[in-house]
């Protein structure tokens, strides 16, 4: 294994591709009883079309979800999950947009727990019976996100600035396309996802490295398929909405507003462009947010980021408002004098500001593992960020700001209360 | 990791966790109050006033542009309760000095914001600025009111409410809208002036300095302020409604949100050991049997409140599934009480919490929340302290806990369309 040492930040990591292409990422932590383990499959709810088996597929929305769902139960009617309990870890998994991810953490028995993870995400068991199950639990959650106004609002707000797009679906599916899932269905997605070259494993904790390794290629074998062919277009298929509304039960309107644009950076240095950018432009130390909140427009909530997904560039500013309409406008009426935004000064302070904030990042064992298995799913090490951000210029930040907010197109979505509080 | 505590001037309480696990220290600063209806909002609107300016940063953009040259410090009002205690001050992070070379130390920096941020406000006419005080009225009126988006949390809060009416143990943290809206410069002021006279103040500290310079540099910052008086903050004893409640909330939800609350006995250990058997996780008895084996929910689970002696069992279900629920989570109540309790159920209820409080100890913000809520209640076990007793509960303990435990409630969140007449419709509440 590769042993990669970054002083600056005091972390070391262990790296490997393994023979079976399942890229490994060790991170030591001498000292702690905690161990924490991620394996995450570059499949999220954006694959909707891709090949398998020499055929294109567009199965369900909300089937990668289902599928993170269905791979706990194992074919002799145990259930992963309780196979962690008996150690006492704490599993759980997620999916998002590009990535399904399964994980746990434990103080005691990692290699056992390492072993159940790794066994239960290569044994897929799909029965009619089980799916079936299965559809009655993601109807409830299904029900419980959809009285979620900051669900709601975000739902409303990518559909509205990738119509047309799968970053346009929803992560979970609708009650209607999931009762179509079938286990077929979840055959076919997983044979052609989970596979090794297209999974990163990756663990914090006092560990060896070479227990990781050694598990993983027993456990998922040492054959290497190709990665999975995925159908890659995920720009919006007509011009973005420019407003979408939907009420719910809420005593202040919550809103969203997206910007859309074409990457022009890529991997770790737009991520941390962006951030950067933002922070000066509408950062809580900024022009913009400060007349905002002094004209009680916004509160506390106030918050800007990036979602950078294959050469697209969502940029996303939500909060609660009495007015959205007017936080929108004066965020447009502020992008006319962009330039003004950067000053070397100002710069600075929101460099340092970021700079602790990625640093903070790596004090949490489930933030470091799932920002660097998405950063090598996307084909970078999250790690180098110290180096990248001492390279970070103000013409990149002018550059980002510019190409965002001058020239994207921009999407409004909020959620008011149905007595009409806006 | 060693944890002290001492008393570093009158009133003063602190309590360090020195570890060089983190890259961050974390540190809590906060006045404990009694919680009372009639305060609570305006008390809770005391942090995010201060917040706002102090005299040497007079705005929130300079003292957010402190923070940020501070290599992204935060020092954010904190607002929570314990029981009956309220909490009001700051909670501050930052960078370990360890991996910067910073002018001063980073844990004298934010003492002394903290400090200024406390002690030293913006006055105008000798009261609070007017024009803060309305923003920050309006923000807490909203958070208040947001509570609603949160329909697991609001839940929860309606069902302790319900289970101590007219008692501070009800009342929510930030208090309610309608006496935050009265809330005026001068009230806010005196409230503060109070607080200033008779409330203890609280610091929590994790990070990698060690006790001695932690004690000195609060006591050389907080030398000007010392108090001869103050309040002895400590839980009192909750007093539950006398008989059993059923009742519910209307709101505009697809999914209704089930609450049954059980008033626990006095035995904070065994009662968590409880908790883990009934719905502490993916292998207790609510998860396996309400949600896989009935497919009924996709969230269950238990809460244990050791300064309120409160167990809530919860899930979100479809409405019309609303009775089997319920029949199931007290059937699996009634399990442990009539001592159908498997070893392997009891071993791994105590595995998870056990891994729980380790993990806590490897985790700053968890460290730091695991010894604040501990400001209060008497209770001074370390969480390694508190594994080694969760370990040693027996079987016989835990159903003698189930046994003392007495159903008070079974509440609602629900949708428009599920109106019952039986059961007993909330008034608005606002």
């Amino acid at each position: 294994m590769k042993e990669n040492v970054y002083q600056r930040i005091n972390e070391r990591e262990y790296y490997t591709r393994l023979s079976n292409g399942l890229t490994v990422s060790v991170i030591p932590k001498p000292g702690f009883s905690k161990a924490y383990a991620m394996l995450a499959v570059g499949y999220g709810s954006v694959d909707a079309s891709f090949e398998c088996d020499g055929m294109e597929l567009t199965p369900p929305k909300g089937v990668a979800h289902f599928l993170e769902h269905k791979m706990f139960e194992q074919p002799d009617g145990g259930n992963a999950l309780q196979s962690f309990s008996q150690t006492g870890a704490s599993p759980n998994a997620f999916t998002s947009k590009e990535v399904t991810a399964y994980h746990f953490s434990c103080t005691k028995d990692f290699g056992k727990n390492l072993e159940i993870l790794l066994d239960y995400v290569s044994t897929p068991y799909f029965t009619d019976e089980n799916v079936k199950k299965e559809q009655g639990i993601i109807e409830q959650e299904i029900g419980m996100v959809n009285d979620r106004p900051e669900w709601r609002v975000y739902e409303n707000l990518m559909a509205g600035m990738f119509p047309g797009s799968p970053l346009g679906d929803s992560i979970i599916g609708t009650t209607e396309s999931i009762n179509t899932i079938t286990r077929d269905t979840l055959f076919s997605c997983y044979r052609a996802f989970y596979r090794p070259s297209n999974m990163v494993l990756a663990v914090a904790g006092d560990v060896s490295p070479d227990e990781v390794c050694s598990a993983a290629e027993q456990i998922l074998g040492t054959t290497c398929l190709n990665r999975p062919i995925r159908i890659p277009d995920l720009s919006p298929k007509s011009e973005p909405e420019q407003t979408i509304v939907s009420y719910m039960e809420v005593p202040i309107p919550i809103f969203a507003i997206g910007y859309q644009t074409k990457s022009y950076l890529a991997g770790l240095k737009e991520e941390i462009v962006s951030d950067i950018a933002l922070d000066m432009f509408l950062g809580s130390s900024s022009k913009l947010y400060r007349s905002l909140y002094e004209q009680g427009l916004i509160n506390r909530e106030f918050e800007a980021g990036a979602l950078l997904h294959r050469g697209v560039c969502a940029t996303m500013i939500s909060g609660e408002s009495k007015a959205p309409q007017a936080v929108r406008e004066a965020i447009g009426n502020a992008a006319q004098h962009i330039s003004d935004t950067v000053g070397e000064r100002d710069f600075e302070r929101a460099k340092r500001a970021q700079f602790g904030s990625w640093l903070k990042r790596t004090d949490s064992f489930e933030n470091l593992c799932r920002t660097q298995a998405d950063a090598y799913l996307k084909g970078y090490s999250f790690l180098e960020f110290a180096d990248v951000f001492a390279s970070v210029t103000t013409e990149d930040v002018s550059e980002y700001l510019k190409c965002v907010f001058a020239e994207g197109a921009c999407t409004l979505s909020q959620v008011l209360s149905k007595e009409g509080n806006a | 990791m060693k944890t002290m505590e001492c008393e570093i001037l009158p009133g003063i309480f602190l309590r360090a966790v020195q570890t060089r696990r983190f890259k961050t220290s974390s540190l809590a600063v906060a006045f404990l109050s009694p919680l009372e209806q009639k305060t609570a909002s305006v008390h809770a609107l005391l942090p995010f006033l201060l917040r706002r300016g102090c005299r040497k940063l007079p705005d929130l953009a300079s003292i957010n542009y402190e923070l940020d040259y501070l290599y992204g410090a935060s020092a954010e009002p904190l607002v929570q309760k314990q029981g009956d205690v309220q909490y009001l001050g700051f909670y501050c992070s930052g960078i370990d000095d360890s991996y910067l070379s910073p002018e001063k130390p980073m844990l004298s920096s934010l003492l002394e914001l903290v400090h200024d941020l406390l002690l030293e406000p913006v006055l105008e006419n000798g009261c609070f600025s007017a024009d803060y005080v309305s923003g920050e009225k309006e923000n807490l009126v909203s958070a208040i009111l947001s509570e609603k988006n949160e329909k697991l949390s609001y839940a929860y809060q309606r069902a302790i409410a319900q289970m101590f009416p007219n008692q501070a143990f009800g009342v929510s943290a930030l208090g309610d809208a309608k006496t935050a809206r009265q809330s005026t410069a001068q009230s806010a002021f005196s409230a503060y002036q109070k607080l200033l006279k008779t409330a203890p103040l609280t610091v929590t500290y994790c990070g990698s300095m060690p006790f001695e310079t932690v004690a000195e540099t609060v006591k050389t910052v907080f030398s000007d302020f010392s108090r001869e008086v103050f309040y002895n903050a400590d839980c009192s004893k909750p007093m539950f409604i006398t008989e059993q409640k059923e009742c519910y909330d209307v709101m505009d939800v697809s999914q209704t949100v089930l609450f049954v609350g059980l008033k626990a006995p006095e035995n904070e250990v065994v009662m968590k050991v409880l908790s883990a058997v009934l719905g502490g996780g993916t292998a207790s008895k609510l998860f396996l049997n309400v949600r896989e084996r009935a497919s009924l929910c996709y969230y269950t689970g238990s809460v244990y409140q050791p300064r309120q002696n409160t167990l809530c069992m919860y899930a979100g279900v479809e409405e019309a599934n609303v009775s089997v629920a319920c029949e199931k989570m007290l059937c699996e109540f009634q399990n442990c009480v009539d001592g159908n309790i498997t070893e392997a159920e009891l071993e791994q209820a105590k595995q998870v919490l056990v891994n729980q409080l380790k993990t806590t100890q490897d985790t700053a913000g968890a460290l730091l929340s695991y010894w604040l809520e501990r400001a209060v209640g008497g209770d001074v076990k370390t969480p390694s302290e508190l594994a080694e007793a969760i370990c040693d509960v027996t079987r016989e303990q835990v159903v003698g806990a189930a046994h003392a435990c007495e159903v008070k409630l079974i509440y609602r969140l629900c949708g428009k369309e599920a109106v019952s007449d039986e059961r007993e419709c909330l008034p608005t509440h606002q």
